[in-house]
């Protein structure tokens, strides 16, 4: 695609989304901030899974812990969300770095540093839905105030439609960023062939653990925002397989690796899942997850490498 | 703790520790031939359960009996799926092939949950609460033949890899697929009929297991992981290696109960799963780990 026509379409869109509330209805200003709250998270999560290919299947474990860090130091201490939100991306990082510490050293690779991602999820999961502190099995409630930024929390859906907006073109510039950087060619290079990167020179473990702290700590950043659009956060659904399924499956159906793979995926993906919930009635029902499996499975067959890579040869055939 | 308790720990644990044996074969010939990590394993065996479940309840027969409807059942189901699903991703990359077991996984448990609810099922037979003592050590009933059961079934299996004509042709083709094609042999039967074999040996232990073990649809998980600790420990591939890791992982765990309380002890083989992914990437019997 031509430079400046595509410099002028994304323009183009943000500028739709910009006064797109203006016109719409609750409920689709809701659909717009989860695709854009999934577009980031799978963002996020395409910078280990994607760029350095290292399917984490845990990230529920950031998302959470960017939660939880928030929403206990706003209930506890009245810390501002917004300061609760770095922190936990720091904490993130950090529990990312001890785990990279850990897989990468000893070489864990392919399924099994799927299935230890997942591990490590479960674990914190366990761990959290143990001790009251973390709200035990119930969950914790975030006290209502009135609508006030530096509480991180409103009474419409506007503010939140923004923040959302705001935090995905970020998160894009990010990955926009890195994807241009010489670190992508280390992760390619690890992705591609990881015996091959380190016999020329690439420490893997070193750069495999610098994607995950990066994407452990972005992913964070959206846990607080979850928390602060719908106030409650339980050990059961912030932890859970199914909010990591649902940043793995965006990017797997737009196309691993791609800086729009991720953001057409959510497009596609969150309203299908947004309009079962609603035909369906409780998330907890799985038929959302029912259908991810059936996408994941078709797209493996079909179309392994995603949409955009997809299309993108569709039209460098002609 | 009396002497008496931890030994009637190991005696348990071992018994139980067979059954995983079984169910880590099957995993294991499925990678020893096809070359594909299966996650959807514990997940095949959830559906053993639950089809020896409603076979017990609908017919009022044992779980016993039930197996004459669960493995013709689960080894068409086991081939369908090579056919329809694996297949077409056998020379993919491995995260493609990931990917696409982890799609099964959730489509098998949602689809469980659709069907049979997220509640707990059990089966509440006069038979479950049968203890025997030999030599002072009591046990339960349907543990000894689960026990009994699999390590029938794994001399079965010996004798038809051994022996039949198929379990040559299954040999030789984790041993030298190349050769076995220059052979004559037709790989891919060898594939749909090896995959169909694992899936019994999944199922079968998951109607063993039912009398004494609740279903729900996510029971699949972790029997997926421990049956992953168990072929580390015992070398990917290698079938008395799974047989004597499911020992060391029984046992283990049965312990580990007597010391752990609940909710807790879940964490134990999340934790050993890790610790053993680490320390001993190429299991007990040093067989060379495959990529």
């Amino acid at each position: 695609m031509n430079r400046n026509l595509g410099k002028m379409l994304g323009i183009l869109a943000i500028a739709f989304f910009a006064v797109i509330p203006f016109f719409i209805q609750t409920y689709f200003m809701h659909i717009l901030i989860m695709i854009f709250s999934f577009t980031y998270l799978s963002c996020a999560w395409n910078i280990i899974g994607g760029f350095a290919g290292q399917l984490s299947l845990g990230h529920a474990l950031f998302f959470g812990i960017g939660a939880y860090t928030s929403t206990l130091l706003f209930l506890n201490l009245g810390v501002s969300p917004w300061f609760g939100m770095i922190a936990g991306g720091v904490l993130s990082s950090g529990f990312a770095y001890l785990i990279g510490l850990i897989i990468f050293r000893y070489r864990i690779r392919g399924v099994f540093f799927s299935m230890s991602t997942l591990c490590f999820a479960e674990i914190v999961r366990l761990v959290a839905s143990y001790f009251r502190f973390f709200g035990g099995a119930e969950g914790l409630l975030i006290t209502l105030g009135e609508s006030s930024f530096w509480k991180f929390q409103f009474v419409n859906k506007e503010p939140y439609y923004y923040i959302s907006l705001v935090m995905m073109l970020l998160m894009l510039g990010v990955t926009y960023l890195l994807k241009n950087s010489k670190y992508f060619y280390y992760f390619f290079s690890i992705k591609a062939d990881e015996d091959a990167a380190n016999a020329i020179g690439v420490n893997s473990s070193k750069y495999k653990t610098v994607a995950y702290v990066i994407s452990a700590f972005f992913t964070a950043l959206n846990g607080t925002f979850f928390a602060q659009y719908y106030m409650f956060i339980e050990p059961e659904t912030t932890f859970s397989v199914s909010i990591s399924v649902d940043m793995i499956i965006r990017p797997i159906i737009g196309g691993l690796g791609t800086l729009f793979g991720p953001v057409l995926g959510s497009f596609i993906m969150t309203p299908l899942s947004e309009i079962i919930r609603s035909l369906v009635g409780s998330g907890k029902s799985g038929v959302h997850l029912l259908i991810y499996g059936a996408a994941l499975i078709a797209i493996c067959i079909w179309m392994p490498r995603g949409i955009v890579p997809y299309v993108e040869r569709l039209f460098k055939s002609k | 703790m009396s002497f008496n308790i931890i030994f009637e720990g190991i005696i348990g644990g071992l018994l139980i520790g067979g059954v995983y044996g079984v169910i880590a074969i099957g995993l294991t010939i499925i990678f020893g031939i096809l070359k594909i990590v299966n996650f959807a394993h514990g997940e095949f065996l959830m559906i053993g359960m639950y089809l020896s479940y409603y076979s017990c309840l609908y017919l009022g027969i044992d779980p016993y009996t039930s197996l004459l409807i669960v493995i013709p059942i689960m080894f068409l189901m086991g081939i369908l799926c090579e056919i329809l699903l694996i297949k077409p991703v056998l020379n993919a990359p491995q995260d493609i092939q990931i990917l696409l077991t982890f799609g099964i996984v959730l489509v098998l448990q949602n689809l469980a949950l659709l069907l049979w609810t997220g509640d707990w099922r059990s089966l509440t037979s006069p038979l479950v609460f049968r203890i025997i003592s030999i030599g002072g050590i009591s046990l339960k009933l349907t543990t000894l033949i689960a026990f009994l059961a699999s390590i029938f079934l794994t001399f079965l299996l010996f004798l038809f890899l051994k022996k039949t004509d198929y379990g040559k042709a299954i040999r030789a083709c984790s041993d030298e697929p190349e050769g076995a094609l220059f052979a004559g042999l037709k790989l891919n039967k060898v594939f749909y009929l090896t995959f169909g074999i694992g899936t019994v040996l999944a199922a079968i232990p998951g109607a063993l297991i039912l009398p004494f073990f609740s279903v729900s649809p996510f029971v699949g998980f972790s029997f997926t992981l421990q049956t992953f600790i168990i072929i580390v420990l015992g070398g990917l591939g290698s079938i008395p290696g799974a047989l004597i890791g499911g020992f060391i992982v029984g046992v283990g765990e049965s312990l580990g109960a007597l010391f752990i309380p609940g909710t807790l002890r879940q964490i134990v083989t999340f934790v050993l799963f890790i610790a053993i992914v680490c320390l001993k990437p190429s299991g007990i019997f040093g067989e060379k780990q495959r990529e």
